[in-house]
This record gives C-alpha cells, structure tokens and sequence, in this order.
C-alpha cells in the first residue's frame, strides 16, 4: 500500500517525449503488414469477377462483359480475401490508409476489351 | 500609499482571469504531458471560454443564470479585496459567499445531476471552509500583529471603507478596525520616530522592548507587547505582507506556521478541484455525477463561471504566496509556482475519493494539523 | 430516509463505453435498486447466418465485438471445424492461441483504462491506454488489422508470424511486460485505488455461481473456473492454472485482470517456444451438417458459440452466448446498497461489453 504510485511515471512525463503525436500535422509511417486499403492495378485485370465472388460484404461489382471493376470502399471491410482470390495479381493491400471521405462514393475501372495497358482510370460517384 | 493598494486591486480584477486563463492552459498542459499526451495549446482556455460565449445561452430555470453572475461577482470582488490588501476574513467570507451561489445556480436546476453536485459542492465547503479560517487565524496571529512599522496608510483608509461601505465582516473586523482608528487618532500627538503617523503605537510599544522590532515574533512574548498587541493587531493582507518582509521573518514564517501550511495544501486541493477530491464538477468529474454542479449551464453562463474559477484560483494562488511573503520576492514566487506543480502531481497520482471521506480526511487534517499549530501560536508563541 | 430519486444512467452516460441502461433508484446517495435495461444497439448478426456463407460468417463473427474480436472468430470456427470434423494444424492453433492471448492483453489494458476513468483517475488511464496501443502495434504487424484480426478462418490460420517478426514480437511483449509494472503496481498498491475498490461490490462465491457469473467476475469470488482448462485449441499443451482470488470485490476482480495480462505473455512465450514450422491451414471443402456448443475464455469471461449446419452453405442456427450477457444479473446484484460513487466501479469491474451482449 502507498500513496502516489503513479507519481514518478507522471514525473517521468513531463521530462519526456509525449507517447502521442498531433495527428494531422505528423502521422505515422504505415506499419508494413498493415491492412490499409485495397489498391486495384486496372493493367493486369482480366475481369474474371473471382474477387466479386469471394467479397464477404459484396463491396466488389464486377462487369464481365462490360469490363469494369467497381470497389465501394466504405463497404469494404479489408478482409484481403479478393486479393487471395486474384490470379493475375491486380489487387493488393496498400499499408496505407486512404483518405477520410466527405461523401459516399463508389470507384470504378473500365477497360476496352483489347489488351491495352494504360487504361483510363476514370474514378466517379 | 492607499490608490496604490487600490489600484493594484483594480489590475487584479482585470489581471486575474487573464492570469488564471494562463495557469490553466499551463495546467492542461503539464497534466498533458504527465499522462503522456501532447496536451492543447497554451491559450485552449481562451479558445474555450471565447467559443462558449458565441454559443446560444440555454437555460433551464430563470433563477439560474442571475446566481452565477452573483458567483462571479463575489468572487472578483473576494479577487479584488485581496490584492487591494484588504481584509484577509472579509476575503475568505466574500469567497464563500461566491461559493454559495454558485450551489444555488446548481440546485436551481432541478436536475439530478446537478442536484447530486450542488450537494457534493456544499459537502466540499464544509470539508475546506473550517481549514481556510484556521490558515486565516494562523497568518494573523504570526504575522498580523505589527512588529516593524506598519504600512499606515492603506490600515487607516482602508478599516474606514471596510467598516463603513461593505459592513458585511463579522464583529471581529470592526471591533479591530475601531481599535485601529482608535489607535491611529491617540497616537497623533505622540511624537514617534517614524515618519507615519498611525504607527506610533508601535513604536511606543517597540520603545520600550527595542529588541522587538530586530527580532521578531518570539522575542515579543513579552508583557510589554500586550498594549501593542491589542492595539495594533489586524487581519489585512497588507499588514500582514508588510509585517513578513518587514519583520525579516523569512522562513520562520512558514515553520510557525507549517501544520496549518500542510493544512491548507490539502484543502487546496478541493478548492482547486483536483484529484483527488474533485467531487462536485471538474473538467474530468465525468464519472459519477456527469458534470455535477455544472451540467446545467451552457454557453455564457457556463464561460461566467470557468472565469469565475481562473479569480478563485489566482486568488488561492495569492492565499498560498501569503505563507511565503517573508521570503524574498522570487523565491516565493518559485515556490507558489512548486505549489502549484505538486497539486497537478497529486491531481494525476490519485483516484477520486468519496464525499465520506474527504470530509473524515479533511476534518482529521483540519484538527491533527490546522488546531495543533493554532494552540502552539495562541500559548508558545505569544 | 430522503425521498426518492431516480437517477438514468446511461444510454449515454461519459463513463460507460457502450449502451446500457440502468436506473438508479437513490436514497440520498445510496442507491436503494438498479433497473437495467438493454437493447440499444441490438444489430441482428446472428440472422446474417443465413445469408452469408459459413467462411463470410467467420468475418461477421468476429465483428459481434470490437475488444475481444479474435476470439469471436476463433470460437465461430471452432464449432464449425469440430461440426466438419477439421483437423487444424498445429501450427494454425498455436497461431490463434498466441493472438488470442494477445487479444486478452489489448482488452485487460482498454478495461484497466477504463476502470481508471470509472474511479476518476485520469492518468492511470492514459497511462494504460498508452501501453494499450503498443499491443496494439504488435497486432497491426502480425495480422495488419488493430482491432479486427481477420486472421482466423475455417480450417486454420489466414496468415503466419515469420521467425523474425516473431522473434521481434518477444522483444518488445518483453519490455511491454516490464512497462506494465508501473501501471499494474498502482492498481494493486495504490491507496486512493484501494479506497475506491476493496470492499466494494463484494459478491459471495455461492451467488456469483448461483447467478451464473463467468470469468474473471467469477474467479475473483474464488472459483477455479477458466474455460481455457477445457482444452480447445491446444491449451492442454501449455502449462497455466486458473487465476483465482478470493474476496470478490472490485479489488480483487481487478487483481484477477491483472494477473492475467502477466500469464498471458507467459502463454505467449511458450505457444513460440513449442511453435514448430508448418502448415497454418488445410483446405475446407463441403459444408456443414450437425450441430456443435464451443466453449472458449474471452478476456470477459467464457462465451459459448452454437452452430447447427443442415448440409447448405449457409448455417441454420447460430447462436452466441457472450459473458457480458452472463455476468449482468450478478452486476445487478452487487448495484444494491451501494453509494452512487461506486456505481461506475462495479459497473466497469464486470468489464461490460455490450455490443457483445446485443449482436
């Protein structure tokens, strides 16, 4: 039993660096592993609609024939299952978070048909 | 001499919650950075009661929000008093008075939560007022008997405005600052080695112990201090302020008076609303009661009464240099600002207690410390 | 005696983390009787079993909370694996059992927090928050979520600890475990935090059983009862005994909390001494057909997860048990007689978890 226990870790404090960071100004470097978001490469999808299939809260619409991918990443849970799912290896995790969003938004890709790498990534709501 | 003393009190009602503002946000700060945050900016506290003041004034009962404004005027005025070195009883009083209304605002609610508050803030006076009165007999009795020359002119002017415009200080105040008139008059014709006339009572007393004005307190437990000590004895602030430099008293001030100095750090801690006593409301009295006293107030009022609180604490601040106004400026000023620190240590190395025993603590340290110091002044030191 | 009052403590109340509602009836400041009620955020997990698939139920189930969120996953899949009759490799149990462990470390330290803030010592909390996230981190670089695991699936593991990153994970549950000293010491030997918990909702070993209370809430009155002893996972492998303490107050409640923050990263070492390299899944093929009661410990108590598969690929049933739901009647039990001070306390030293308890 004793009083103050806390006080020479609250002492320690004030000649210490603070555990906190003043958030908006400096963040953290992304730790590796880290489950930030789901990055879609439109280059190498085939648009096979596996991930759709594999998606538990369904936030990834596939076209097969009209060739787009579409991903609502406030549906996505960021489970990584539809990057397990993809064969040719157009999805990935990004570590780093995305950006707070002001309104709901879906992004979609849209290839033409012929293998063509610089496809137009032309996000819309 | 006296629109100095009057003045200073002036600045002390708009320097205060200035002051106040400031110690807050160094307050918020430093417990910041003992719980291992960043903490806000040094200015949160304006930025805090600015916004408060924009925000639309919503209020529950009419009564409400004329019962803070009260708060706050008392206790400026208790601010102003005190700094003006005016009567150290007529301060206390005038405080508590503040006090009062401030449990009024919060019971007129009918809100539980601030009822439960209210109740608890009404416990809280009971555990601290008797200590504060004690602290305010012990600085008197060390230091509120003339022993070197006494600042004339502010006892003079100011026990006629005490006794004659506020009139609220109990019979003690007046009896002394009849006395002092009475002094102050009889002694005109005796022509005193001093410049000022009013203090020739001690001089004459003084005369014929010489050795009383070198040596201080204990050296005038004799016979021949009794006509100076009935005569002369006051409770201001500046008589006191003076009598502690004046006196040299230095530490011997605080060691005469160190149970009830203990005494009153601890009832500090409630007065300053901190752990681990911060029962009625506090900025993180979440817990249990809400907001406790302050759930009810919103927007100006609820700014009224942070304000309120930056006089009260400047005001304790002050309160606590008086222990130390023997010593030299600076290091008085250190250490009230160590006093300062050790609350905020204590605030963030405590829990929360219950009202039950902060009243048993309070009124243990109150009598173990506060009364002992008091006997050892009435019959060791006299 | 003072005329009555009824005080509403929460929904919303700054103490409590999560919805419940109690009403307080006070005399003065005791309170006389507690009424709770609960249903705030009741979100119907239990019926998505029908809609989504068994493997996509295993994410929703570890969504039923967002403290013990790994062990709701890793107690879904065990009754489905025991239902499939799955052998898990070794390797994919030790792996879930070094992250439930973890898991139970992250909440003991959010609870020890909150209890902090429930007796009105902020710097405790902070200061257990503060370590909280260093947990944290560790999780975030085994698993890449800090609350949502996402690591157990049917069948095994999602993910493994290279030998490195688990080396560095040693390292630093090393000094994270030297760290907690400085909190854990001042739960147990500070004296203001001994006035606001010993003696305080004080329950008998005889009730606390009697009105079904379940883990820490349970051995802190003096019964050996930790689910963990009965063998799921490989538990029998690892050498540990139920934590017990006997005076089932608020002390001891927190005694027993703490002591299991310590056995945790004791479990911890020696699930990676005994880890040997392996497979961490098997593959699941076919669906469920059967039914299953798994009973593992959470960090809140011991949770029973029920799942009745009828050969589709959604599930026909499945119901969860979670502690919180257990330890509620004790916790209106301990609510009486007491003052209102102490309302916070014992409400926290059940460690509430309500989102639990509603699904």
């Amino acid at each position: 039993m004793g009083l103050g226990k806390l006080s020479f870790t609250a002492l320690k404090g004030v000649f210490s660096k603070p555990a906190t960071r003043r958030y908006p100004f400096e963040a953290r470097p992304p730790i590796a592993k880290s489950r930030g978001r789901i990055h879609f490469d439109d280059g190498k999808c085939t648009y096979c609609s596996l991930c759709e299939l594999k998606c538990p809260p369904d936030a990834i619409k596939v076209d097969r024939q009209g060739r787009v991918f579409a991903i609502d990443h406030l549906l996505c849970i960021l489970c990584g299952a539809c990057v397990e799912a993809c064969q040719k290896g157009s999805l990935s995790m990004d570590a780093k978070h995305g950006e707070p969003w002001t309104e709901k938004q879906k992004l979609s890709w849209h290839t033409e048909a012929p293998p063509k790498p610089s496809g137009d990534a032309a996000p819309k709501a | 001499m006296n629109t100095t003393w009057l003045l200073t009190g002036l600045i002390a009602l708009v320097a205060a919650p200035v002051l106040g503002g400031l110690l807050a946000g160094f307050d918020r700060i430093l417990t910041a950075r003992m719980q291992g945050r960043v903490g806000p900016p040094l200015f949160q506290p304006f930025y805090d009661v600015f916004k408060l003041f924009e925000k639309r004034g919503v209020s529950v009962s009419h009564f409400q929000n004329f019962y803070i404004v009260c708060f706050v005027l008392f206790t400026a005025f208790a601010t102003g008093l005190f700094f003006a070195g005016q009567d150290l009883l007529l301060v206390v009083f005038a405080l508590t008075a503040g006090g009062v209304f401030l449990v009024l605002g919060a019971f007129s609610p009918n809100s539980p939560y601030s009822t439960i508050g209210a109740e608890r803030e009404l416990l809280q006076m009971l555990a601290y007022e008797p200590m504060l009165l004690i602290a305010v007999m012990g600085l008197y009795l060390v230091a509120g008997t003339a022993i070197g020359p006494t600042p004339a002119a502010p006892a003079v002017l100011d026990t006629g405005k005490a006794t004659t415009i506020l009139a609220c200080p109990p019979g003690d105040t007046n009896r002394l600052s009849a006395s002092n008139q009475a002094a102050s008059v009889s002694s005109a014709p005796v022509p005193a080695s001093n410049t000022v006339a009013s203090n020739s009572t001690v001089a004459a007393g003084c005369g014929a112990t010489p050795c009383c004005q070198e040596a201080g307190l204990p050296a005038c437990g004799t016979p021949a201090s009794k006509t100076r000590a009935q005569a002369d004895r006051n409770f201001k602030v500046a008589t006191i302020l003076h009598n502690a430099r004046q006196g040299g008293m230095g530490w011997r001030m605080l060691l005469n008076l160190s149970g009830i100095f203990l005494g009153f750090l601890f009832i500090l801690t409630i007065k300053l609303r901190k752990s681990p006593f911060d029962l009625s409301t506090s900025h993180h009295g979440h817990q249990e009661v809400v907001k406790g006293l302050t759930t009810e107030f919103s927007g100006k009022t609820l700014a009224w009464i942070e304000i309120g609180h930056w006089y009260e604490n400047i005001l304790l601040m002050g309160f606590v240099w008086l222990f130390f106004s023997g010593l030299h400026p600076a290091v008085a000023a250190a250490l009230v600002a160590a006093v300062y620190f050790l609350e905020i240590l204590v605030d963030n190395a405590s829990a929360r207690l219950k009202w039950q025993t902060m009243v048993k603590a309070a009124w243990i340290v109150t009598l173990v410390l506060g009364v002992s110091n008091l006997l050892f002044l009435f019959y060791f030191n006299r | 005696m003072g005329a009555r009052t009824i005080i509403p403590f929460g929904p919303q109340h700054p103490v409590l983390p999560e919805p419940i509602h109690l009403d307080l009836v006070l005399e003065d400041e005791k309170v006389v009787e507690a009424i709770p009620s609960i249903g705030f955020i009741h979100r119907g997990l239990e019926r998505l079993a029908e809609k989504k698939d068994i493997h996509e139920m295993a994410y929703v189930s570890e969504r039923i909370c967002g403290i013990c969120s790994f062990t709701h996953g890793m107690g879904y899949c065990t009754a489905i694996e025991a239902v499939m009759k799955i052998d898990v490799p070794e390797r994919g149990h030790y792996l879930r059992m070094i992250w439930s462990e973890m898991s139970r470390i992250h909440s003991h330290l959010l609870w020890a927090g909150l209890l902090a803030d429930g007796f009105g010592f902020e710097n405790l909390f902070m200061q257990s928050w503060r370590l909280r996230e260093r947990i944290l981190d560790l999780i975030e670089e085994t698993t890449g979520g800090r609350v949502i695991f996402g690591s157990c699936k049917i069948g095994g593991s999602r993910r493994d600890i290279a030998d490195d990153v688990m080396a560095r994970l040693l390292k630093e549950l090393a000094s994270l475990e030297k760290d907690c000293h400085a909190i854990t010491d001042t739960f147990m030997e500070d004296s203001t935090v001994a006035k606001r918990t010993r003696g305080v909702g004080v329950i008998a070993p005889d009730d606390a059983i009697a009105l079904g209370a379940v883990g820490p809430m349970l051995r802190a009155s003096g019964v050996a009862s930790d689910s963990r002893s009965l063998g799921y996972a490989l538990y029998p492998e690892l050498s540990f005994a139920p934590i017990v303490e006997k005076d089932g107050d608020c002390w001891a409640r927190t005694a027993v909390r703490v002591r299991e923050i310590y056995q945790s990263f004791d479990l911890i070492r020696q699930c990676a001494a005994k880890m040997k390299p392996g497979p961490v899944d098997v593959k699941v093929s076919g669906n469920p057909s059967g039914e299953y009661w798994a009973r593992l410990e959470q960090p809140r108590g011991e949770v029973i997860y029920y799942v009745k598969g009828n050969g589709t690929k959604n599930l026909e049933r499945y119901r969860v048990r979670t502690p919180t739901f257990a330890n509620v009647p004790p916790l209106v039990h301990m609510l009486k007689n007491i003052d209102l001070a102490d309302v916070p306390v014992i409400v926290l030293t059940i460690d509430p978890c309500i989102s639990c308890t509603e699904r």
